[in-house]
């Protein structure tokens, strides 16, 4: 009996022998690091930067979010759908006809409302997290730091300013001190309970106070490792954006200075060169995509750029405004970034004049055709492509006719010369104005003279015929037409109304509420201090 | 390890201490009472111990027993079990078969009852059941045996297996599937990579108290799958099966307008529009340049008239207009099995090997299976028993993606969207005869536009061609699945038993994908990627079970148990892209890398356990369970949960003032109670706050990518159940009624941050689920004399779930979370039906309910109480259409019936009420996208001011005409379906037994055989949230023919 009870105690102790080690539950991720690694020094911070860099321009990683919205590579060429100013010649293959049609922003439940108010807002989470810990743990503010610091308060000025300009009322057509804004959020911490919406007026006080500080750093940091990093000339180019949406003219003159220097315009062949990367010497600032980290479909060149290989450019060719391109003058080379000879070869373009036979510029079919090979043999495209008169070579790739990645541009010095007229105008500065505009008109065309617009009128209607051209397909044509408080009018661009609807017309900004964004459901649904009487009302 | 090996010698010492004791020799010859013949391989056991033996082919056994050995068990699967003192040493046994099978022996939780002395409650499908069925995933066979599980059947590609949802979801954000076990050790793999006939039974626990002992794993209940072993005494036995059949499809396609009501439909949208302003002369002229497609024999400004009208003379001249045609083939399913079985006192062993070929009935879609299992087990000392199973599966699996279901390549999606006016092949627009490649082969029509052949872009998806894409596309799975068990066990003493088991599944998984450079993503150098990972999962537990039966009627069980999982996985992803040759699928050919990703993962459990069964007089019967788990998912302070559970029974019939009550053969009460966890969030980091890698341009970068949460623990799910099994009438009637409440609390949520917070959602444990239902059995086992049998059975099953604490309300698509409402309540806008007067859409106005907490909303209401409505529906708002998708009622019913060698039974399942959001039919309602099909009840819609209909007017572009996620499109999911079909011959002539054959069985099975549904189209069963895209693969209906033989 007792050696019974012995194997048993035997055995059950035994059972407990066989208990695991400690450390056993203790297991780690091999694609992540943990979130307090990541902020515990300053080259780790560095990485923060970086994913925010490459977010800038790749398909989106985060949970909830599409992946198809891939920053400004998807975000430029939708604001210039729905400013008008890229315009699509066919029903193609749908991607961005909802943009064109005013559907999607004016939407609260849709993909693209939600995903660029998410993706700004991830930036501000991680600007947020840098800014806090540096603050909280003391740490030393050497040359690096400051680079960081000045990365990060630049881009929670960058986002806020993309979120306000885009989400609430223009602040020179509203009233800023009570039109609604934006959450102004400043910790990324429990309980994540975001807030109400900031005035205008509250989100653009801080935007200045993060773009200055910004701006304070990088002067007295380590310089940027390449254009996709905010350099101190990118920030000050942020501040022009910001100093001109709000009226505050002499900043952004002289922030736009600031920002261009050290830039050089670019040269006729270079201007022609297609835009499909950030080494030339005018950008300021833009995102480097290789094959390694490509958009794929997703990418800006699918929107944008006629001799990519999709079906978005080969059903649909992007054409400019054909009132706008006939202003163009002869002397101007950029005239030749768009094809008004164009055949029209899409018997499904929809202002219904697509094939031979319908196409009004030719009543001879071999010039027809003629003019499609020659596109074909100067362009690279492919023969499955259409072509339309009118039809955007501004962007090139740097292999035509296939899939292959390039570039994003995100802001040039001309953009700078424009932004410097703009607010010199504003100012009556009619000299000022003449003078940052030579520089950019003499370099565009041999027979540009500054002084013929010798009003503020002249001189802004000269300005907007040069943003509209140099800066045709960037992404600025929505928010140009709000702080100029300009009908949308389509009817005399080429475009169809048959495919452009509720887009082909919409009344001033002032008065028309649908130029602003709808604020995401999603936010309103999980924002305790939102509800729907927040949400912006047509 | 050093403690595992020092365990081991230890137990071998303790066991080889034990001293046999003096044995006397028992023999005897075991017979049928029914037909006095001979029954090979019955258990001869020593009661109280574990010794015994099974009697050989000619029932005869032979047994040493202890000299104070009082008494011999005989049993056997489908005979009762009988008990005889043991007077002489030559025992001759007569056994009765038992129709209630209340000593079936069940697999439970790590170990075996019979069904009089469980406490849980549990479904069992034995391999009779699984014999009938031509199913390549057993689970499918689970649907209509057990109640209490619906079944989900979102994919019939070949080699898919359904999903079971046991006694409702019971999570918000959590796994719904169970926890799989086979043969001891939780399974992770495919269920379709076992081989239906090498499983012997499938154990459905549904209960806490029966699954408790899994504890952490076990909130979404718990399948115990044990797979054959070989049969002991007698000859070696082979039986072989061949089965052949063909597949098509179970759910039919939606209908579609044809391309004359099409053009007519499409004039009208184009009218409509504000461009055309009404204008029929126009919309006569343009409607060709906006459709770009003329199937007709009429020019192209004159297919409609001005009247709306097609053409009288309009004929469709066009050849290859049907899309579905192109997308399905004819399916077939063939499959063959060998399996050798055999043992003896010592020893057995089952060794089978099978294959499966199946084609599906869409283009490309294919599966093969080839398995092979060894299962032997040893005692080799009386206190010693040990063995293992090693199986092999090998699958490949090809066929289209349907890349995610939205996706352009997704050719279900393609085809049922596709106007009817738009062929496959390019067409000559003149003749409407194929044009033909230089080969003689017809062409497919991307949709871009030939301008040399005068063909214009069509506008619905231009330049792509999912048909051709799933034809010229690669897409191969290849996956070899390793499953390897072994045991030990050590009758340490006669009461006592040590069992150690130690389980390995690998699964290496290996998926190329190559994309062509003509048509598609993969255009126009062509791409090609591969995914290869191993899961390698290790369970290793050890058991120590106490076994007693005390002469003063006390019975006891004891389980002790621990148990540890480690689960490793490594995954491997590369693409690259720019192909050399056409027809390599390898990355040589390709030359431009575009991405080259891999990762590892590790999950970990530990777990201690025990359970206590105890019956007195087999009539009182109790258990109780606990388990204490660890998992790796959660942080060090909070990652330990407890969890219990109680169960009792009460055999009434067994009580002595039962004895006279002549009507009743059976009746037990039972109940129980218990806690188990869940820990499967999808994302074994997910208490872990991280940030992913995200390099830019080469240069390394990481983004925040998870909050996190060390406060996160387990998910606790407590339920109870009661329960009465009957068998009354001598017989005629068996059944249970059980009624069940599951209260899942604690549970693991992704609450929604506002997105202005940066990252869209944290995991939390909040939030309380209940599920409740009541579940009917009965089997009428109506003939059960002469030649003739039937049995019919019913199951019915009601299901309800609530949620009962949510700190917030959450909208997630179509529905919305929040307290006192289910989680599958429909929440959408509300359709009000059309103005008569202009064709608009109508929607009931929405607005909050003052002083509501949850923000409940309602609709308002005009001063003269009607209701607000408008036609936008965004100012309208989304409502609770106080409709759910969950069924009132789900069940089956099955009839079986024998007459001589014919066996013939046939399931019929059912689900009634529940809603269907049917987006499926929502997107064949567009009031004018160009190019895209149309349902034909779009006929009946609004046309002049004064129709009556609840159809909107046509009007291109207009986005308030149809939303889809509105209570215009809820339907009812009431459904009934003729599950299977199976009718068998089996011969029973002395002429085959000459040859040698023991047994010869022709059969025919069906599998979904029919379906009713409220509308064509309609798949019921797609999903628990009762949204069909009706652009996934449906089931397969497969009807195959076979033939089984043994020797």
């Amino acid at each position: 009996m007792i050696r019974k009870i012995n194997i048993v105690l035997l055995t059950l102790s035994m059972l407990l022998a066989v208990s695991c080690a400690e450390d056993y539950l203790d297991t780690a991720p091999t694609n992540a690091i943990s979130a307090e690694d990541a902020l515990s020094s300053p080259e780790n911070m560095m990485l923060v930067l970086n994913g925010l860099h490459r977010m800038m321009y790749a398909q989106n990683p985060l949970t909830g979010a599409t992946w198809s919205r891939t920053g400004q590579s998807h975000f430029l060429p939708m604001f210039d759908a729905i400013g008008g100013s890229v315009i699509h010649s066919a029903r193609g293959n749908g991607w961005m006809r909802a943009d064109c049609q005013w559907l999607n922003h004016t939407d609260a439940n849709t993909t693209t409302n939600r995903n660029i108010w998410y993706q700004r807002y991830h930036f501000i989470a991680s600007a947020n997290s840098i800014i806090n810990k540096v603050e909280e743990d003391g740490l030393t503010k050497d040359e690096q730091m400051n680079n960081i610091l000045g990365q990060a308060h630049a881009y929670r000025a960058w986002a806020y300013h993309q979120l306000v300009t885009t989400y609430a009322k223009g602040y020179l057509i509203g009233n800023p001190a009570s039109d609604p804004g934006v959450p102004l959020v400043f910790k990324t911490e429990a309980p994540y309970e975001s807030g109400p919406r900031a005035t205008v007026q509250e989100i653009y006080n801080q935007i200045e106070t993060d773009i200055n500080g910004a701006i304070e750093y990088l002067k007295v940091g380590s310089s940027a490792k390449n254009k996709s990093h905010i350099s101190l000339n990118a920030a000050y180019g942020i501040k022009a954006r910001i100093a001109l949406s709000k009226g505050d003219w002499a900043a952004a003159a002289e922030a736009a200075a600031m920002a261009r220097d050290g830039y050089d315009l670019l040269d006729e062949s270079d201007w022609l060169s297609g835009f499909n990367t950030y080494d030339l010497s005018e950008v300021i600032w833009g995102g480097r995509v290789i094959d390694e980290e490509t958009n794929y479909y997703a990418s800006y060149f699918y929107y944008i750029c006629s001799t990519f290989n999709g079906s978005q450019n080969r059903g649909n060719p992007k054409i400019i405004d054909s009132t706008l391109y006939n202003m163009i003058p002869a002397t101007d080379y950029r005239a030749k970034a768009w094809l008004p000879w164009a055949p029209n070869t899409n018997p499904s373009a929809s202002n219904g004049q697509g094939g031979f036979g319908n196409d009004p510029n030719y009543d001879d079919e071999d010039e027809f055709w003629a003019a499609y090979d020659l596109i074909v043999d100067t362009y690279g495209i492919t023969t499955r492509h259409n072509t339309h008169p009118y039809q955007t070579f501004k962007f090139l790739q740097k292999n035509p006719g296939t899939i292959d990645p390039d570039d994003v541009i995100y802001m040039r010095a001309s953009e700078m010369y424009l932004i410097e007229a703009e607010a010199k105008a504003m100012l009556n500065d009619v000299s000022g104005a003449q003078a940052a505009l030579d520089v950019l008109g003499k370099a565009r065309d041999t027979a540009f003279d500054a002084t013929m617009y010798g009003s503020q009128e002249a001189l802004m209607e000269q300005i907007k015929f040069q943003r509209k051209v140099e800066l045709w397909g960037e992404g600025f044509s929505f928010h140009d037409k709000i702080r100029w408080n300009d009908v949308h009018d389509m009817s005399t661009s080429g475009a169809a109304e048959v495919l452009y609807q509720d887009g082909f017309s919409q009344g001033r900004p002032s008065e028309n509420p649908r130029w602003v964004f709808k604020i995401p459901q999603r936010e309103i649904d999980a924002n305790p201090y939102l509800s729907e009487a927040d949400q912006n009302k047509y | 390890m050093k403690k595992l090996t020092l365990f081991f010698i230890c137990i071998l010492i303790a066991g080889m201490q034990i001293v046999s004791a003096q044995t006397t020799s028992i023999s005897g010859t075991v017979t049928s009472k029914e037909d006095g013949s001979t029954i090979p391989g019955v258990s001869v056991m020593v009661k109280g111990t574990t010794l015994g033996t099974v009697t050989n082919i000619d029932g005869v056994y032979s047994l040493d027993v202890p000299s104070d050995a009082s008494t011999l068990v005989f049993s056997f699967v489908g005979m009762k079990t009988i008990e005889a003192p043991i007077s002489g040493s030559v025992i001759d046994m007569e056994m009765e078969s038992d129709i209630l099978g209340l000593d079936e022996v069940m697999v439970v939780a790590y170990g075996t009852a019979t069904k009089s002395s469980f406490t849980g409650s549990a479904g069992v499908i034995g391999a009779d059941e699984l014999e009938k069925r031509a199913v390549t995933s057993a689970i499918s066979a689970i649907e209509g045996t057990t109640t209490g599980v619906q079944v989900i059947n979102s994919n019939g590609a070949p080699g898919a297996s359904p999903d079971i949802i046991i006694r409702g979801v019971g999570t918000l954000n959590g796994t719904v599937d169970p926890l799989y076990i086979v043969d001891g050790v939780q399974y992770e793999g495919s269920l379709t990579n076992i081989n239906p006939d090498d499983i012997e039974s499938m154990t459905i626990l549904k209960d806490a108290a029966s699954t408790a002992l899994y504890g952490s794993r076990a909130a979404a209940g718990v399948v115990i799958i044990t797979t054959k072993s070989g049969q002991r005494g007698g000859d070696l036995r082979v039986n072989v099966t061949a089965s052949a059949g063909i597949i098509d499809m179970a759910v039919p396609f939606y209908d579609y307008a044809d391309p004359g009501q099409y053009y007519e439909l499409m004039w009208e949208a184009y009218r409509n529009t504000s461009a055309v302003g009404g204008d029929p002369v126009e919309a006569s002229n343009g409607i060709y340049s906006q459709l770009g497609y003329n199937p007709f024999n009429v020019p192209n400004d004159q297919i409609v008239g001005t009247d709306g009208k097609l053409n009288p003379s309009a004929q469709v001249m066009f050849k290859g207009l049907d899309w579905y045609d192109a997308l399905t083939q004819n399916g077939y399913r063939q499959n063959y099995n060998v399996s050798v079985s055999g043992g003896q006192e010592k020893y057995d062993v089952y060794f089978s090997t099978s294959y499966l070929d199946e084609q599906g009935y869409i283009i490309t879609s294919a599966y093969d299976r080839f398995n092979s299992r060894l299962n032997a087990n040893f005692r080799p000392k009386e206190w010693l028993s040990l063995g293992g199973n090693l199986s092999l599966a090998l699958t490949n699996t090809t066929g289209p993606d349907s890349g995610g279901t939205s996706s352009i390549v997704n050719p279900f999606g393609f085809a049922k969207n596709m106007g009817s006016v738009y062929p496959v092949y390019i067409v000559d627009p003149a003749t409407g005869d194929y044009i033909l490649d230089a080969a003689g082969q017809k062409q497919y029509d991307f949709g871009g536009g030939y301008s040399e052949y005068g063909i214009s872009p069509r506008p619905n998806n231009p330049g792509r061609h999912a048909i051709a894409e799933a034809n010229w596309n690669l897409l191969e799975t290849k996956v070899n699945n390793i499953d390897a068990r072994y045991y030990a066990g050590f009758n340490i003493l006669p009461e006592l038993k040590l069992t150690l088991n130690y389980g390995l599944s690998v699964n290496d998984y290996f998926n190329k994908e190559y994309e062509n450079e003509k048509v598609g993503d993969g255009a126009p150098q062509g791409r090609y990627r591969e995914t290869r990972f191993r899961r390698t999962v290790q369970n290793f537990n050890q058991i120590l079970t106490y076994n007693k039966r005390f002469d003063s009627g006390h019975n006891l069980d004891v389980t002790l148990g621990h148990e540890n999982l480690d689960r490793h996985y490594t995954e491997v992803f590369g693409m690259k892209n720019t192909q050399t040759a056409v027809g390599i699928t390898e990355f040589d050919n390709f030359a431009t890398t575009s991405s080259l990703d891999g990762y590892s993962s590790t999950y970990r459990t530990e777990g201690y356990f025990a359970r206590v069964n105890y019956n007195y007089a087999d009539k009182y019967y109790a258990s109780a369970s606990a388990r204490r788990d660890g998992s790796s998912v959660f942080a060090k302070e909070v990652r330990w949960g407890n969890f219990f559970s109680v169960g009792a029974s009460w055999r009434i019939d067994q009580e002595a003032f039962m004895q006279n009550v002549s009507f009743v053969d059976n009746l037990k009460l039972r109940a129980s109670f218990g806690q188990v966890g869940q820990d499967q969030l999808g994302d074994f980091y997910i208490s872990q706050p991280r940030y992913s890698l995200f390099p830019n341009a080469g240069d390394p970068g990481i983004y925040w990518s998870d909050l996190g949460n060390n406060q996160l623990t387990w998910e606790t799910s407590e339920s109870w159940d009661v329960a009465l099994d009957f068998a009354l009438f001598d017989n005629l009637i068996d059944g249970s009624i059980e009624y069940y409440q599951k209260i899942s609390s604690d549970l693991l949520y992704n609450v929604p941050l506002p997105i202005s917070m940066g990252l869209s959602e944290g995991p939390a444990n909040v939030g309380t689920l209940v599920n409740s239902g009541l579940e009917l059995g009965l089997t009428g086992h109506i003939f059960q004399t002469g030649d003739f049998k039937w049995d019919l059975t019913l199951n019915l099953s009601t299901l309800k779930n609530e949620i009962t604490e949510l700190p917030e309300p959450f909208v997630d698509g179509s529905k919305r979370w929040a307290e006192g409402r289910s989680r599958y309540d429909f929440f959408v806008y509300d359709y009000a039906g059309v103005d008569s007067e202009n064709g608009d859409a109508l929607y009931y106005v929405y607005e909050e309910i003052e002083g509501s907490e949850t923000g409940e909303v309602q609709r308002a209401t005009n001063e003269d109480g009607s209701f607000v409505t408008t036609n936008d529906y965004q100012d309208a708002g989304k409502g609770y259409a106080e409709k759910s998708a969950v069924p009132d009622l789900l069940g089956s019913v099955v009839n079986s019936f024998g007459y001589k060698g014919f066996d013939l039974s046939f399931m019929f399942t059912y689900g009634i009420g529940g809603y269907i959001l049917d987006y499926g039919y929502a997107d064949m309602m567009h009031p004018g996208s160009y190019g895209a099909s149309l349902h034909p009840d779009q006929l009946n819609g609004w046309r002049n001011p004064g129709d009556q209909t609840d159809i909107p007017r046509m009007e291109s572009g207009d986005p308030n005409l149809n939303v889809a996620m509105s209570t215009r499109y809820l339907t009812d999911a009431t459904y009934f379906a003729l599950k299977n079909l199976s009718l068998s011959y089996t011969f029973n002539m002395p002429a085959i037994k000459e040859f040698g054959v023991d047994h010869l069985k022709v059969f025919v099975n069906g599998e979904n055989l029919f379906i009713n549904t409220k509308r064509k189209g309609l798949n019921p069963q797609y999903n628990l949230a009762g949204t069909p895209g009706g652009d996934d693969y449906n089931p397969s209906r497969v009807i195959s023919l076979g033939v089984n033989v043994s020797f």
